[in-house]
Formats: C-alpha cells, sequence, structure tokens
C-alpha cells in the first residue's frame, strides 16, 4: 500500500469516527428515503404516471441532494488540510519523512470519498424507499439498479470532487475554517438563486441559457437543459446521458477542480506557520523594564454590579462580536458575494422578467434571500456562541463577573445587527437599481416596512432558534444542521401532514404586499404568530441557559446537576412569563383558527371534498331548474372585510319533466341569514360542513314554470383563519365573485378531488380529469353548468365613500346613502352567470370608441400601461368586430385588483378584472424585439373572451377549453400581429411553444390532442394559439376568420347545446383545402412534432447577388399520451426562409430577404423524414438561414432551425 | 483575607480522580502550587476560579461560600488561565478595555487610568495598539496576568504562567507578580520549582490530586537538612538502588546518573551529604507519595 492511499484510508476512518458524519449520512439517507417511500413521492415534481422509481426521478433527487451536501462538505473536506493545524499537531506530522505529494493527495482523496459516500446515501436512501413493504408496487417501473447507481456516478462523484476541491483550496488559502463554511454558502446559494434565473433564462435566449447551464458546479442547470422537455415516458425509461450541455459542464468542472487542488497543492506549505497571516507581524522586542523602578501607585478603582454594569457589559460585548464577525474576510466575501449576487439577480430578473423595478418587485428579490440568510445566520450563530472556546480564551470571559445570560444577549444581539446591516445593503442595491433604470419613485416606507417590519422579525426567530439550538445540542456543526436542516426541510412538513401554524416553529403567514392594498390583512395575525414563537424561543433559551457551558463542567452528569442549580427563582419567574406568553398567545390564535373560524387543513379540504363527492354525486345529472335573472344589493364594508347580500334568483324549469327538488350549494365562509323559495318549500337536507342543501318545493316545478329564491347571506370576517385567505374583502380593492358569494344550484363537479394520487389516498375512484365528450352526464350539451346560465342581471353596489364600486352592465344610477356610496349596474343583453363585483379608491380613464364606453379603473400609482391598454382595447374591438361579429354590451372596462399569489387576468361579461401584478406594471420596450407587449396582448386575450366565452360558450367537456381559450389566443395574435407584425409575434409563439414543451415535460397523467383539452394550460393556451395560427397561416386567415365568423353567429347567444370543440374543427375543415387537411389532423386531433432543422446551406456572391443553397430537413412523429413517439410521414408546407444577422436586440434573426413555403415529402415508407435542396437569390447579405423561422409549427427541437451562415 | 478549602475531591467522568479530599488554607501573599503534570493543580485552581464544580467540598474566601456564590467571587477574581487566546484581530488596548468593562469597570476615567496603569506594569505600553494575534508568547502572557489584575481582585490565580518562557520573560514575569499587593491572595501554580522559590513565602505541593505538603519553603529545606545524600552511579544499578532506597531524583550530571537520597544517616559508602535546596523538598514529597501509595496498593 502506498503511503497515498494510506493517508486516504487514515482520513477516510477517521470521518468515520466522527458521529456527526453519520446524522449527515442519516439526514441524506431520510432525504432520498421519503421520496420513494411517503407521500412525498406523489408529491412536488413527481407523482401520476411517472413511476416512484423512474430514473428521471432517482436522477433528480440525487442530484439535487449533492446541492445539500455542500452544506457539510466544508467540514469534511474544509478540515482536511487544516486539521493538524488546530490539533497543532502539525510541527509533529510535518516533520515526518512524510511527502506533501501523499500528505495532499491522500487527504483530498480520503475526503472527497467520504463526501461521496455520504451523499451517496441519497441513493440508496432512494433505493430502500422504494422497497418498504408499504410502497405500491404498481407505482415500480421496470428499472434496474443502474438508474440508482448512474446519478451516483454522474452527480455525486464529481460534484464531491469538485465542492472538496474548491474547499481545500480555500481552506489552504485562507487558512480559516469560516471561509471554508462561507465558500460552501456562497456555492448553496448560488446555486438556488442560479436556478431561479435559469427558469427565465429562456427569454434571453439558448446562448445565454447554455453559459448558465455551463457556470453550475453542480450540473443542476446542464441537466434541467437536457431534460426540460422529457415527456413521462421518457422519464421513466431514459437515463439521462452525458453529452452536449451536461458533458461540457461536468468536464469543466472536473478540469476547475483539478485547477483548484493543483492551486492547493502548490500554495499548501508544509511548515509549521500558525493560523491566519496577521496584521501585527513584526513586534519589535520590548525594552526591558528596570527592575528597580519605584513601584507606581495602583490607580484607585471600584467596580460596579448590578443592573448598570450588566447593560454596560452588554454594550460592550455586542459591539465586540458585531465587529468579530463583521471585520473578517469571510465576512466580508459573502457581502460582496450577496450583493453581487442581487445585483445580478435584479437584472437578469428585469432583463427577461417584465415588469417595472417598483419596490415591491425589488423586495421580493431581497426575500429570495431568505433561506440564505437562515443559513449565514445559523452559521454565525454557531461560530458566535461558541468564540471564546474556540479561541481558548473561555476561561478568561468565564472568570469575570459578567452574567451568562448578558453574554448570550449579546451574541444574538450582535447577530441582529449584522442581519440589519445586510437587509440595509440589500436595500441600497435596490434603490440604486431603481435609481439606474430611470425608476425614481423610491417607497422608502414599503422597503422598510417589509426588511424591517417583516423580515428582521422572522430572521429574529432564526436567530433565537439557532442560537437556542447552540446551548441545547452543544456541538456547533451538529446545531447548524440541524437549524439548516430544518429549514430546507420546512416547506415539506406540510406533506408529512404536519400543517398547523402552532406547531411549526416560525411558520408566520405571508404577507402579499400590494400597492392598492398596503401589507393587507394578515399583518395582525403575523405579529401575533411571531409573538407566540418568540415567546417559545424564549422557553427554549431558558432551558439553554440552564445547560450553558460556563467553565469547564465535564460530563452531562454535572451539567445536569449544575443546570438544577441555575433554576433559580428569577429563572423561574421567565419560564413562567415565557410559558405564560406562549400559551396565551397560543390559545389567543387557537381560538381564531378554531372558534371564530372554522380550522380546515389542506388535507382536510380534500377530505370534506372526498365526503361531498360521496354524498352527492348521484346527483350530478339531476335535471335541475335553470338560473333566468339574478337581482343582488350587496352591502361592501371594505372597512370591516365584511359584507352583506340580499338577493333574489329567477329559476325556470328548463326541461320537459317536472322538478320537485332544489340542490343548493353554498359557499363555506357565508352567513345563511335568510333562504326561501316563492311558494314555498321544505329544506329535507342540509349538511353544514359541505353546506349542501336539498330543499323539496311545495309543488314540483312544472316544465317551463319559475319559482323565485330570496336570501340574505354575509360575509363576515372576524379575527384571522389558520390559512391565508386570497379573496379577502380588501381594505382597498375587494373582489368578490358569484361563487364566492352566492348559492349555487346543482352539484359541482369542480367540487371533487382532481389530483389523481390524492383520490387514490382517500380510497376515491379514478376520475377522468374532465367528462367526456359523449359523457352521458354531459347529457349532449343540455345541462348547463350553473355559471354557464345566460341570465339578467341587476345589482346596487354600497361601498365605502371614497371608493367607487363596478359590477357588469352600465350605470343606471349613483348616490350617496347612510354615508355610503352606491351603484347601481343594469346589463343591456343577458350575461353568463360568471361575473365578480369589485371596489376600490380608483383612477378612471374613460374613452368612447365606436359607440362603447371604454374605461379603466386603476390604481393612482399604476398609469404606465394605461394608453397601451387603451389602444389595445380599441385595436381588439376594432378588429372583432370587422372580422366576426358586434361586440354584445355598451360598455368594456379593465378593473385593476390587489396581487395576489397567482396574477392573472379574467374576462367578466364586459368587464376585465386585471391584477395589479400583471398588465398595469408590465414593462415594454418597442424597440427590444426579443419580448413582446405584453399589456397589449393580455388585454387583447380577454377582450377576445367577450366572443369565446360570453357570445359563444362551450360545453364543459374534454376539448371545451379549446373553444374558450384557444379560439381567445388566436383572436389577440390576430390583433398583435396587425399591431406589431410577424416580427412582433415570433417571440410570443416561441415562448408558447416553450411552455408548451416543458408543460408537457410536467404532465403527471397523460397528454390530449388540442380537441379533448381539460385543465392544462400548455395545450389550451400555448398550443392552442400556435395551432391557430399555424392553421391560418397555412389556409388563409381570411378563410379560418370567415369561418369563425359564421360559427360566432350561429352558436352565440344560444342556450343549448352548447358547442365542443369538435363543432369549431368541423367548421374548420370545411374551408380548409384537401392539401392542408394534414394539419388538423396533427395539431388539433393528435399530438405531433415536428423536428425540422437545416442541415447544410452556403452562400456564394455573384455580381453583387447573394445565391443560398439550402438543405433543410423534416421529420415528424406522432406521440401518444405518455410521450412514446412513432414517425409520420410527411407531405407538408413548411416555411424557409433567408434572413439578415441579428440586430442587438433581436434573438435570432435579422429582416427577412427570402421567405417562402415548400412541400416536404417523406423519401419513403421505410424513412418517412424529409429532405429539400433550396435556392434563393437575394440582394443583401443573408446570414441567417431558417426553417420555420417564426415558430409556426409545433416543434421538439428549434435550436437546430436556424443556421447561421 | 483568607482562603479556606476543605475535603475537595473530584472525580471526572472517565475515572480519573484529580482531587481526593483537599484540604488547605491559604492567606493573603504570594502561595505557590507546585506539582508534577496530572496532580490536579488545574483541577483545583479551576475550582477556587468558580469554573468547575467539585463533587465534594466547600470552598471559603474571607467567609464567603465560593461554590454557592460565584458571581460575588468573580467580582474579587482575577484568573489566568494556563492556555488561553485573545481575539486575534483587536488590539490590546481593546482587549483589555473590553475585559475591563466586564469586570465591572464602567467609569470611563477608571478604565483609562486603570489601562495606563496595567500597560506601564505589563510593559506592554508600546504594543497596545497591535493586534494581539501578532502577539508573542510572553506578550500575550503579559496580556492575560493584565486582564487578571483589572479591577483589583482579592484573589489571583495564575496557572502555569512561567510555562513556555524564555528566561528573560519569564523574569519579567515573576517580577510582575512580585509586584502584586501584599494584601492579596495570589495562588501561583506551577511546576516549577524555581519560581516557588524565587517569590512564593508559602507553598504547597499536590501530587496525585492530594495535598503532600503545605508550608513554607525555608520550613521544607530545614527538614531535610542532614537527610540528603547523593551518589554518582552506573545506570545498571539504579533499579537495585531504588528498590533498596527512598531515590527522591536522578540527575544526570556531566552525562552520569547522580541519585539523591533520603536517609537518616549515610546510606552507603560512596554516599557524600547534599545541603537540600527547594527541588529536593518537591521531589522529596512527590516520591513519598508514590512510595505510600505503592505500599498502600
Amino acid at each position: 500500500m502506498s503511503p497515498f492511499s494510506t493517508f486516504a484510508g487514515i482520513e477516510i476512518r477517521y470521518h468515520l469516527r466522527r458521529p456527526v458524519n453519520y446524522i449527515f449520512m442519516v439526514l441524506m439517507l431520510l432525504g432520498g428515503w421519503l421520496y420513494t417511500a411517503t407521500p412525498f413521492a406523489w408529491a412536488g415534481p413527481f407523482g401520476g404516471a411517472v413511476d416512484n422509481d423512474a430514473p428521471h426521478k432517482l436522477n433528480t433527487i440525487v442530484m439535487f441532494m449533492t446541492l445539500f451536501g455542500a452544506i457539510f462538505t466544508p467540514a469534511i473536506a474544509g478540515t482536511a488540510l487544516l486539521r493538524d493545524f488546530e490539533f497543532r499537531s502539525h510541527e509533529l506530522l510535518f516533520t515526518t519523512r512524510l511527502r506533501k505529494f501523499d500528505f495532499v493527495l491522500g487527504r483530498f482523496l480520503g475526503a472527497c470519498l467520504f463526501t461521496a459516500l455520504v451523499t451517496g446515501c441519497s441513493a440508496l436512501g432512494l433505493w430502500l424507499g422504494a422497497h418498504m413493504p408499504w410502497v405500491d408496487p404498481a407505482r415500480l417501473g421496470p428499472g434496474g439498479a443502474l438508474a440508482y447507481v448512474w446519478p451516483v456516478l454522474v452527480y455525486v462523484v464529481p460534484n464531491a470532487f469538485v465542492t472538496c476541491a474548491v474547499f481545500i483550496a480555500v481552506g489552504v488559502l485562507t487558512r480559516s475554517f469560516l471561509a471554508v463554511y462561507v465558500a460552501g454558502i456562497v456555492m448553496f446559494v448560488g446555486r438556488q438563486i442560479g436556478l431561479s434565473v435559469m427558469d427565465g433564462a429562456f427569454h434571453a435566449g439558448p446562448q445565454i441559457e447554455r453559459i448558465i447551464a455551463l457556470i453550475d458546479p453542480f450540473g443542476l442547470a446542464a441537466s434541467g437543459l437536457v431534460t426540460r422537455h422529457w415527456t413521462i415516458d421518457e422519464q421513466n425509461t431514459r437515463l439521462i446521458a452525458v453529452v452536449d450541455a451536461l458533458l461540457w459542464n461536468r468536464l469543466l468542472w472536473l478540469a476547475l477542480g483539478g485547477l483548484l487542488l493543483l492551486v492547493a497543492y502548490r500554495w499548501f506549505r508544509m511548515e509549521a506557520s500558525p493560523g491566519v497571516r496577521r496584521r501585527a507581524r513584526s513586534i519589535v522586542d520590548l525594552p526591558v523594564v528596570d527592575p528597580h523602578r519605584p513601584p507606581r501607585p495602583r490607580p484607585p478603582v471600584r467596580p460596579r454590579s448590578g443592573p448598570a454594569a450588566t447593560w454596560a457589559a452588554f454594550v460592550a460585548m455586542t459591539r465586540l462580536y458585531f465587529r468579530d464577525v463583521t471585520r473578517a474576510r469571510p465576512f466580508q466575501a459573502v457581502v460582496a458575494v450577496l450583493l453581487l449576487f442581487m445585483l445580478h439577480a435584479v437584472d437578469l430578473n428585469f432583463q427577461m422578467m417584465i415588469t417595472l423595478p417598483v419596490t415591491h418587485t425589488m423586495v421580493l428579490i431581497v426575500q429570495e434571500f431568505g433561506l440564505f440568510f437562515s443559513i449565514l445566520l445559523a452559521v454565525y450563530a454557531g461560530q458566535l456562541i461558541w468564540r471564546e472556546r474556540d479561541l481558548h480564551c473561555d476561561q478568561l470571559l468565564d472568570a469575570t463577573p459578567v452574567a451568562s445570560v448578558a453574554v448570550i444577549a449579546a451574541k444574538i444581539a450582535a447577530l441582529l445587527l449584522v442581519q440589519i446591516v445586510l437587509l440595509g445593503l440589500l436595500l441600497g442595491c435596490g434603490v440604486i437599481f431603481q435609481a439606474l433604470s430611470g425608476y425614481m419613485h423610491f417607497e422608502l416606507p414599503v422597503y422598510f416596512g417589509h426588511l424591517f417590519g417583516l423580515d428582521v422579525p422572522r430572521h429574529t426567530l432564526t436567530i433565537l432558534l439557532a442560537v437556542a439550538l447552540q446551548l441545547l445540542v452543544p456541538h456547533k456543526g451538529l446545531g447548524v444542521a440541524l437549524l439548516v436542516a430544518y429549514y430546507v426541510l420546512f416547506p415539506l412538513l406540510k406533506d408529512i401532514g404536519l400543517e398547523h401554524r402552532l406547531l411549526r416553529y416560525a411558520d408566520l403567514p405571508q404577507i402579499l404586499y400590494s400597492d392598492m392594498n398596503g401589507f393587507g390583512p394578515n399583518v395582525w395575525s403575523f405579529a401575533v404568530l411571531w409573538a407566540y414563537y418568540f415567546a417559545f424561543a424564549m422557553l427554549l433559551l431558558a432551558f439553554g441557559r440552564l445547560l450553558l457551558v460556563r467553565g469547564t463542567p465535564g460530563g452531562l452528569r454535572a451539567r445536569l446537576r449544575i443546570a438544577r442549580g441555575r433554576a433559580t427563582g428569577a429563572w423561574w419567574r421567565f419560564v413562567g412569563l415565557a410559558a405564560a406568553a406562549w400559551l396565551g398567545l397560543g390559545a389567543y390564535a387557537a381560538h381564531n383558527f378554531h372558534v371564530r373560524n372554522t380550522y380546515v387543513t389542506e388535507r382536510g379540504v380534500e377530505a370534506l371534498q372526498a365526503v361531498y363527492e360521496r354524498a352527492y354525486k348521484q346527483y350530478e345529472g339531476l335535471l335541475q331548474p335553470q338560473l333566468a335573472a339574478v337581482e343582488l344589493r350587496i352591502d361592501l364594508s371594505p372597512e370591516t372585510a365584511s359584507a352583506r347580500v340580499r338577493g333574489t334568483y329567477r329559476i325556470v324549469n328548463t326541461h320537459e319533466v317536472a322538478v320537485p327538488d332544489v340542490h343548493l350549494h353554498l359557499p363555506e365562509e357565508v352567513t345563511i341569514h335568510a333562504l326561501s323559495f316563492a311558494g314555498g318549500a321544505t329544506l329535507v337536507h342540509e349538511d353544514p360542513r359541505i353546506r349542501h342543501q336539498i330543499w323539496q318545493l311545495a309543488a314540483p316545478l312544472a316544465p317551463g314554470a319559475e319559482t323565485t329564491l330570496r336570501f340574505e347571506l354575509g360575509v363576515e370576517r372576524t379575527g384571522f383563519a389558520h390559512r391565508d385567505r386570497d379573496t379577502e374583502i380588501h381594505a382597498n380593492g375587494a373582489l368578490q365573485s358569484e361563487s364566492q358569494l352566492l348559492p349555487w344550484i346543482g352539484y359541482d363537479r369542480d367540487g371533487e378531488v382532481a389530483d389523481r394520487d390524492a383520490r387514490r389516498r382517500l380510497g376515491l375512484p379514478e376520475r377522468a380529469r374532465m367528462l367526456a365528450v359523449d359523457d352521458p352526464l354531459a347529457k349532449g350539451g343540455l345541462v348547463v353548468r350553473h355559471t354557464h346560465a345566460r341570465i339578467d342581471f341587476s345589482t346596487t353596489v354600497c361601498t365605502a365613500p371614497d371608493q367607487i364600486a363596478v359590477a357588469p352592465g352600465a350605470l343606471v344610477r349613483e348616490w350617496q346613502q347612510d354615508g355610503r356610496r352606491c351603484f347601481a349596474y343594469v346589463v343591456d343583453n343577458p350575461i353568463l352567470n360568471s361575473w365578480v363585483v369589485q371596489s376600490a379608491r380608483y383612477e378612471v380613464a374613460r374613452e368612447r370608441h365606436a359607440g362603447i364606453d371604454l374605461e379603466i379603473y386603476y390604481h393612482a400609482d399604476h398609469p404606465y400601461n394605461i394608453a397601451r391598454m387603451m389602444t389595445a382595447m380599441k385595436r381588439s374591438l376594432d378588429y372583432y368586430q370587422a372580422q366576426f361579429t358586434p361586440y354584445q354590451a355598451r360598455q368594456l372596462r379593465i378593473l385593476e385588483f390587489p396581487r395576489r399569489h397567482q396574477d392573472f387576468a379574467m374576462a367578466m361579461p364586459g368587464t376585465i378584472p386585471f391584477s395589479e401584478g400583471i398588465g398595469f406594471i408590465l414593462k415594454f420596450d418597442p424597440d427590444d424585439a426579443t419580448t413582446y407587449d405584453r399589456p397589449f396582448w393580455i388585454t387583447a386575450h380577454e377582450v377576445a373572451h367577450q366572443w369565446w366565452g360570453h357570445q359563444v360558450s362551450a360545453r364543459f367537456v374534454q376539448g371545451g377549453t379549446m373553444v374558450i381559450e384557444s379560439l381567445s389566443e388566436y383572436f389577440a395574435i390576430l390583433v398583435m400581429e396587425q399591431e406589431y407584425g410577424i416580427e412582433g409575434v415570433a417571440p410570443m409563439l416561441r415562448e408558447k411553444l416553450e411552455i408548451y414543451l416543458r408543460g408537457r415535460a410536467q404532465e403527471r397523467e397523460r397528454e390530449v390532442p388540442l380537441v379533448r383539452s381539460e385543465g392544462q394550460e400548455y395545450i389550451r393556451y400555448a398550443k392552442g394559439m400556435i395551432a391557430f395560427y399555424g392553421l391560418a397561416d397555412l389556409v388563409g386567415k381570411d378563410r379560418v376568420n370567415a369561418a369563425l365568423a359564421e360559427f360566432l353567429r350561429a352558436r352565440g347567444f344560444g342556450p343549448v347545446p352548447q358547442p365542443i370543440a369538435d363543432d369549431v374543427i368541423a367548421a374548420l375543415r370545411a374551408v380548409t383545402p384537401p392539401q392542408y387537411q394534414y394539419f388538423i389532423t396533427d395539431t388539433f386531433e393528435t399530438i405531433t412534432l415536428y423536428d425540422n432543422r437545416i442541415c447544410d446551406a452556403a452562400v456564394t456572391e455573384e455580381q453583387g447577388r447573394f445565391r443560398v443553397r439550402v438543405t433543410a430537413c423534416a421529420r415528424k412523429v406522432r406521440a401518444d399520451e405518455h410521450g412514446r413517439e412513432t414517425p409520420a410521414p410527411l407531405a407538408d408546407t413548411i416555411e424557409v426562409g433567408v434572413f439578415t444577422a441579428p440586430g442587438p436586440r433581436q434573438l435570432r434573426l435579422g429582416k427577412p430577404l427570402a421567405l417562402e413555403k415548400h412541400v416536404f415529402t417523406s423519401k419513403s415508407a421505410d424513412d418517412p423524414g424529409a429532405e429539400l435542396v433550396l435556392e434563393f437569390v437575394v440582394d443583401e447579405r443573408p446570414a441567417v438561414v431558417a426553417i420555420d423561422p417564426y415558430y409556426k409549427l409545433i416543434e421538439s427541437r428549434s435550436n437546430d432551425n436556424f443556421f447561421d451562415l | 483575607m483568607r482562603l479556606t478549602i476543605r475535603d475537595l475531591s473530584k472525580t471526572y467522568p472517565n475515572g480519573v480522580r484529580a482531587l481526593r479530599g483537599v484540604d488547605l488554607t491559604i492567606d493573603a501573599g504570594m502561595f505557590g502550587l507546585l506539582g508534577p503534570n496530572g496532580a490536579g493543580k488545574s483541577t483545583l485552581m479551576r475550582t477556587i476560579a468558580t469554573l468547575q464544580e467539585p463533587d465534594r467540598g466547600a470552598i471559603d474566601l474571607g467567609g464567603l461560600d465560593v461554590l454557592r456564590n460565584k458571581p460575588a467571587v468573580r467580582e474579587r477574581l482575577g484568573y489566568l488561565p494556563q492556555e488561553f487566546g485573545l481575539y486575534p484581530n483587536l488590539s490590546a488596548e481593546h482587549v483589555l478595555d473590553h475585559f475591563a468593562v466586564l469586570k465591572g469597570i464602567t467609569d470611563a476615567r477608571e478604565r483609562r487610568a486603570q489601562l495606563e496603569f496595567l500597560f506601564e506594569q505589563t510593559n506592554l505600553g508600546a504594543a497596545r495598539k497591535l493586534a494581539v494575534g501578532g502577539f508573542s508568547g510572553g506578550m500575550k502572557q503579559r496580556l492575560g496576568i493584565a486582564i487578571a489584575l483589572l479591577g483589583a481582585p482579592r484573589l489571583i490565580i495564575v496557572d502555569e504562567p512561567t510555562a513556555g518562557l524564555d528566561p528573560t520573560e519569564r523574569h519579567r514575569f515573576l517580577n510582575l507578580l512580585s509586584d502584586i499587593g501584599h494584601d492579596v491572595i495570589v495562588i501561583l501554580g506551577t511546576h516549577i520549582v524555581e519560581d516557588v522559590a524565587e517569590l512564593c513565602p508559602k507553598f504547597a505541593i499536590l501530587a496525585g490530586g492530594e495535598i503532600v505538603y503545605t508550608g513554607a519553603p525555608e520550613a521544607g529545606v530545614a527538614e531535610l537538612r542532614g537527610r540528603l545524600w547523593r551518589r554518582v552511579v552506573a545506570k545498571a544499578e539504579l533499579p537495585e538502588l531504588a528498590a533498596r532506597l527512598h531515590v527522591i531524583s536522578t540527575r544526570l550530571v556531566t552525562g552520569r546518573p547522580v541519585v539523591h537520597v533520603h536517609h537518616f544517616e549515610a546510606p552507603g559508602p560512596g554516599f557524600e551529604p547534599v545541603a537540600p535546596d527547594l527541588e529536593d523538598v518537591y521531589f522529596y514529597h512527590i516520591t513519598r507519595a508514590t512510595r505510600l501509595a505503592a505500599r498502600a496498593a
């Protein structure tokens, strides 16, 4: 055995003897195990038709777990070369006959192998988990052991090599453990942030994506680039191939790791020089004192004790620890890196993202660093708590009279100051960035409110827990690891059923700032829960104080004996106080959660849904009278977040048989003050939890007969509930929809548990995501969903005197009454029973266009895009009315509402509620050809819904969403193209294609063709837009539009039977020439993907003109529902063009020089691919040749469609 | 002021009995605590310095129960541990000022005066602005004693302060100790006999966790007068000699072993009488304790 491998062996044995390493191993093992053995497996990104042991899943999890390795690898690798200095055994060791090569390489190899051993435990955990007796074998795929081993080879070993090399190099260069830890943090957090950047990098173009893929040391981004379009079938069967971006990434980092190792090797000196480089290296020998000097009188001194002295000591220590942290190089490195990340994140975010740098978006970026802060504070808490022990000056400190509590308090205070300074710096970055991008509306209160009102309290809880853990678990590394594990695993607690806020340390309500609504309604519950956990942390600290090490107690028994002595009266009083506060606040919160509100967990909601389905599904096909008119008086109190609704439903029996019973389903949050049927009815069944009521009418409702339902309902909010409410009646920006306020007639299929795995867990039968077209329950389109009923609608809404309330219809009257401001609206024509009422302090922009009142109700601080949205409304109305059918109302309104967890806009009759997060603060630069005008597009899309959705609604079955959403997307792109040309919509089509491809990769059940689209947004929006636009491009817009106009005229406003996707397809087929019929089959009725590319191209110059010879290749495959592909024959028309070079703000192409459509035909039945050689002669120098340059086809790989000459 | 230790015992969790019923009375002035490595000196001093709990026994400092009134004791205490480090990036001045505040010298003027005085005493004035990370062992040790002397302590405990110092530094340090007022109890824990010989009017010897001697150095020397003999021996003779006689030390003089033997009259031919010094006293008591223990076993 060579001395080299001996050292490696010694290193491994050394780590095997350290108990903390077993904890790391168990954590990794558990991390893997959870994903295959528990419901975790079915939560998150995997589940559904993806096998429990799908190679792609195993790959992804093992890969991600190496990232967590970066948290504890410093403890393993960082110490490999430094340990001897710490143990002061270096002089002994370095004077032996040991060779540097053996020592450095041996230690490195040992550390590296051991790191791989630890991180590799995740693969073992996955394997164990998949073989637990309770794991459903049906969920296991055919995969073998290689699927577990492969990611170990591709990620675990190389990443161990890279991280160990980095840490060893940092350790050797700085000789500081802290610096090594900091390097770990930087790698971990940098990676996390990189990950979030990667999501948006798509917009920055493929080059940027490749760069990000290369610079990620863990290979996650590169793997993502390779696998992000993988279908379920590929996920279940394929091992990731180390080629392309992933290969380069691995090679690059192995090389870099080797280089770092070399640097470390060269730099490492086997010398006795102690620790860090120090400032005062050359202290001259001091003059010897004359031993016969007369003794000087000792100056009088009177040491003080008591509170004032303790306070002075606290202040001095706080200052010292703060300086100790902030003056150290590693910390300064962290700050530098942090600020770099911040600037980088902000910059990328705004390059790719699309909003203006309003303050709350800046704050959002700062808050992205939350996990970073938690880890950083955990590390520094460990560092500070043991600072004196590490410096060997604990006995000096312990022998002073200063109170231990003051020492701990000072350390906590120093950590607090550190985070305040860091947050302040981030704030500064945000402000500077805003200024640099010309946005001068600095809202310091918003910054301060977020950073110091929300973040500091949140991080304070982290600090307190970190310190308490260090005291209770007197082992620095373990304490840090526990805290980090808690914060990393925290989001997953929910999945193992631990949902209650009072049981999840520091689980505070989310506060989503809105420019309209400020910090919103959760501030009070935030404060209460914060205080609750603060009191709890105080309790932990009090117990930590008992176990606090002062002096050298030696042994647990001695510490416990000392602890008993420390439990003095004052201690008990403190504990009593903290416990009282903790329990009191807990009781108060519990009272709010359970008594003043209904406590529901996510699991609980599912359970209730299951109860609903089991009990009432039998009524799904039951004939029910249909809603014909709604009359309401809504008293909104935005001030108290409550509302009172009095109203009537006029309901008609549209069926041919009498209806004896009416089923009502009421929103869970409303209070029923009164509810009665004209002519009388008896409540024969009521389910208070689910709020399903069955009323037996006094006399069955005869065919054609009608009756009236009168009700008075209240939305009353008291206290705060366990779940954050997304649909508050906000103080400024209330938005209430019919489904939140009013009774629903009949059974609501949307109330069932949709998630396949949740259904399995709850013992519910498998269910189609949406009713099949021919499902008898759809009754041939005769049973109209409650929200699809066409109604007469009149409302009176009264609101706060400084607010404007808006409902569908024309404003017929506005008045003041009892200090409230009231508005009465009546619709001109019947509308769908799908509407909202909104109220806020609005500014209003009004214009009258072609006899229609255009109105935008917006927040005063958001004037940026009003003109653009107004233009979009006009252009859309003009285009849709000219090409299709007239608009059905006399007013069209856009209304802003406060940001929510998801930003969206929706189309209600004549009104478009528009979240403040999109549209109003979106940014669009007309000179930037890499992006497109989103405010314009969203507006055009929502206006189009007045046709698709409101003029023609679709049956609530498979494919219905194609009629509503895909056609609205088609309308929108038509207006966009008219406004901006093909170059203006190409970025949008490129994005839609990517959304489609990623969407099908994330599909968990099965992909369906467009005509059978269900809930999937990637199909109904993304694929839908490309499909219709592509068809119109082939067949001609005029023909397609004429067919759609005819369809709208024929089916518009007709109640029953409502159309389905096949009706639209039939209309389109009728106008599509035979040679293009394939396109409908491919794109609408099946899942078909092209893989086109330019195989070759060359240019020759002839008398100032350019001849381009192009070999264009095409291929087409059909995919089944899980993505299994079979080749399909071609006789397809595809566009090929020659372009100038892209300008600085164009992604791929300059202007077109020649653009032609050609028919590509399969070479033979055996080789379904096609190849065409084309020649173009152009006047300008061409730079790029492209096939399908504008993304009009569904294509699996479009990067190779472009060929640079 | 008097420090009284009664029946102090301590056994570590690993079974090592560091202190076995130590009884000791120490009055104001320098008190030497001699003992070989592992004798329990540090345990005893840490226990007096409130940093460790004994299993049994009591310590009284001028009427104050040390084990029960740790905060009060710490207000009167100056302690210099055997090995210590300091915040490396801070200047000597900052470190001393910091500890002054921790010791309750909250008055800025008093603190400045203390710093002036102690920097002069310890001859560190020129280095006060320098980071302590670069200090030599002696400078660090002197800064340590400055910390221990802050705030007029009544009880000062220094544990092996001269170990590892060169002779100049050692003398400088001992001078410093000797300057401490005579109304203060100073416990000097050391295994270097000369330290005690030069400084301490009273001392104790600790061996195997027990006090085997306590008294004044002269008295210890006087006890041995006329009972010590020396002889140059061959190496092979040593075991036989050790079995037969009470050999208290064997040292090399110009390369040849010389034994010192305790005996009431000349133990044999070739032995000549020696005038005992404190080192002989130390070795006598240490070896005697070992012999007694061996006999008891």
